[in-house]
């Protein structure tokens, strides 16, 4: 073999190595995003499920006051029941947990009417651990919705896009809050 | 074995006995190592400030980022607002919020007053935060260190490394050493028996105090090593977020305190480079003199001939070159071939190595800069020089036909230099600029003996060159506004009036242990 043909096999030869070190990376990479988003989902999941946790208690104790409020009660009973199913994706469990987070706005819209509710110890305690976990559950939506756009823009990124073709990778979807139904409830907290 | 001999054996007996021991100090209290907690979003209930995580972070040696990331919290916390005004982060500006704040902790105070000292009412850039001077930087990041310290230690988080008995017998046990050694030398005797025994008992005391005071510092507690490993969960979970490595330090809005927990933890990487309590880029300051903030590019002339010469020094230097160019003339002119034969020189190279060698350095003490490296260049130089030109030019160079060409090069340029240095002495003579403005950063040149470099913005442009400034007055200081009288041909700084104190020299007056310069 003369020196040309060498020179073309090394040539050859290196941008396959080349080749291969961007797609292993590329690889890498998605698998690594991905993980966050799950990661970041399941951090969304914990909160969530802390937040369905004090429901009960908080119904229990404003029906102790105002029990004659029984639609409202059930509404965010039924909520509840709909956010907490385990089977939605995250865009409807979005829409679950904003049309719970809407009911429990009506909830304590209501108890507002109440002053001795309003002046109950256990009331009160209920509804800072809920603004509590309000926040956390808004941290954890900005931290999956990150995770999520890193993950989508690797995916429609080249060369990502063409290795995540060889590969099961799928656009996430974004966990969205509406606005004016968070904002009525921070607006009670506070 | 003589005493001295015995009293030297004893000594180093004693140092190896003391370096075991303070060995042995140093494995004991070591820090612990910190096994990182799972990538967590949790903060906590009531989580530690990110100062103090900044010193948990950085393995309880320094507090990197403790400042950048204090501002971001009070920005969460709304006590001040970071706007950013066009598309690139650098153009975010801080602003005073009305909300007036209470129970802040000693270093956020001091975080407060140095952007309060900048943004004032009006606001300010971020870049304007850093400080100009390097001295008032230190002492005011180092009483921030002692501030943030006391408070991990208040935490339970922090502890001194080394205990006021243990530091105190360490020290005590240095002077066994130093006395041996002292009596060793004393001893042995001669002339300055006693003067050497001293100096020999100081140094030894000296470097082993040293060694002592580089061993002082902090180290973790049981707690802080298991926050410190809680927190370095929260640094895997936020560096795991590509995003948040970019984000710019407005998204403190959107992401409030966690973003200051990325900055002390090190993961918002393009904020930690945007905000700086350092001393900042000394070309580029931020200046709001003239009512309008925008950076100020600074030229420092490094290279400029007579620059802060005095009339009188111009002359002198006029004087030098213009002799070595007529003396260059004159050897060219009279030298002869008999020199050679005459014994005065054996070969007609080494008559040319020296005109060249001579040339080289009477130039470099006409620059001002003749010391043993231009000595030791001109020597290679002339060497150089002379095996350039050979034998054959090197004989023609001698039979009397007159300079060669790189000899009329160097009478020129020796000329040239004796004419324009008499030039600048006349136009620093007959022209004086008055400049008024702010004083933006003094730079010290290669040692005290020379004039400093002077920065000062006037309000006309957005770049300037520094001045030479003889010395520094007192009551002068960055961010001082003074009217300065300058020459034009050598930027010398004259004459310096003060017309206002500046927040920098305020600020150094206020510190209890800072040097004002």
């Amino acid at each position: 073999m003369d020196a040309v043909g060498v020179i073309v096999i090394a040539v050859i030869a290196l941008l396959a190595l080349g080749l291969f070190w961007v797609v292993v990376r590329s690889y890498n990479r998605l698998i690594r995003l991905r993980n966050q988003t799950r990661a970041s989902w399941a951090q969304i999941d914990v909160q969530l499920k802390r937040r369905h946790d004090l429901i009960p208690n908080l119904v229990d104790t404003v029906a102790e006051y105002a029990a004659h409020e029984r639609g409202t009660f059930e509404a965010v009973t039924a909520a509840r029941g709909a956010a907490a199913s385990r089977d939605l994706g995250a865009a409807e469990r979005a829409q679950a947990e904003n049309q719970l987070t809407a009911t429990l706005a009506k909830l304590l819209a209501t108890a507002e009417q109440y002053p001795e509710l309003r002046a109950s110890q256990n009331f009160l305690k209920l509804q800072a651990e809920l603004s509590g976990t309000e926040d956390k559950i808004a941290y954890a939506r900005q931290f999956y919705n990150a995770a999520v756009q890193s993950y989508n823009t690797a995916l429609e990124s080249f060369p990502s896009n063409l290795v995540a073709g060889l590969s099961e990778h799928a656009k996430q979807e974004y966990f969205e809050a509406e606005t004016e139904a968070r904002e009525a409830v921070k607006v009670r907290f506070r | 074995m003589t005493a001295g001999a015995e009293f030297g054996a004893a000594g180093a007996a004693a140092l190896a006995l003391w370096l075991l021991a303070f060995g042995a100090a140093l494995l004991a209290t070591r820090n612990g190592t910190v096994q990182a907690g799972p990538a967590t979003q949790e903060l906590g209930d009531s989580p530690e400030p990110p100062a103090v995580v900044s010193l948990l972070a950085n393995g309880w040696r320094s507090v990197d980022h403790a400042a950048e990331s204090t501002l971001l919290d009070l920005a969460a916390r709304g006590h001040l607002e970071l706007r950013q005004a066009g598309e690139h982060p650098a153009d975010t500006t801080v602003h005073l919020t009305s909300d007036a704040p209470t129970m802040l902790r000693p270093y956020e105070h001091r975080v407060l007053a140095r952007v309060t000292a900048q943004a004032g009412s009006d606001g300010a850039p971020i870049g304007a935060i850093a400080f100009r001077a390097p001295k008032q930087a230190a002492t005011w990041n180092r009483l921030l260190r002692q501030e943030i310290v006391a408070e991990a230690r208040q935490r339970g988080l922090s502890r001194a490394r080394f205990g006021s008995a243990l530091g105190t017998a360490l020290m005590a046990a240095a002077v066994a050493p130093a006395v041996l050694f002292g009596l060793a030398v004393l001893t042995i005797g001669g002339t300055h028996g006693v003067r050497g025994a001293l100096l020999a008992g100081a140094v030894t005391f000296t470097v082993l105090t040293f060694l002592l005071s580089t061993a002082i510092g902090e180290r973790a507690t049981p707690a802080g090593l298991d926050r410190a490993a809680h927190w370095a969960g929260v640094r895997s979970w936020l560096h795991a977020h590509e995003t948040f490595t970019q984000l710019p330090p407005a998204a403190v809005t959107v992401w409030e305190r966690y973003l200051a927990y990325g900055a002390a933890l090190d993961v918002t990487v393009r904020i930690n480079q945007l905000l700086d309590f350092g001393t900042g880029n000394p070309r580029r300051v931020w200046s709001g003199y003239g009512g309008t903030w925008r950076e100020v590019r600074i030229r420092y002339p490094r290279v400029w001939p007579g620059l802060g010469a005095r009339d009188r020094g111009l002359l002198q230097r006029a004087l030098a070159a213009a002799v070595v160019a007529v003396g260059l003339g004159v050897f060219a002119a009279l030298r002869q071939p008999s020199w050679v034969s005459g014994g005065l020189l054996d070969t007609d190279h080494a008559v040319l190595t020296l005109g060249w060698m001579v040339t080289a350095m009477l130039g470099s003490a006409v620059a001002g800069r003749f010391n043993r490296l231009t000595a030791g260049l001109a020597f290679f130089a002339g060497a150089v020089a002379n095996a350039l030109v050979g034998d054959d030019l090197g004989r023609r160079a001698l039979d009397g036909s007159g300079p060669l060409l790189g000899e009329w090069v160097a009478i020129g340029l020796f000329g040239a230099v004796a004419g324009l240095y008499v030039a600048m002495a006349v136009l620093d003579r007959a022209a004086g600029l008055t400049i008024t403005g702010e004083v933006l950063r003094i730079e010290s040149r290669r040692s005290e003996k020379w004039p400093h470099f002077l920065a000062v913005d006037d309000g006309t442009g957005d770049r300037t060159t520094a001045w030479a400034l003889p010395g520094i007055p007192s009551g002068f200081a960055t961010g001082s506004t003074v009217r300065l009288t300058v020459t034009p041909a050598t930027r010398r700084v004259r004459v310096v009036q003060v017309l206002a104190l500046g927040a920098d020299y305020k600020a150094q007056l206020r510190e209890p242990s800072s040097t004002i310069s």
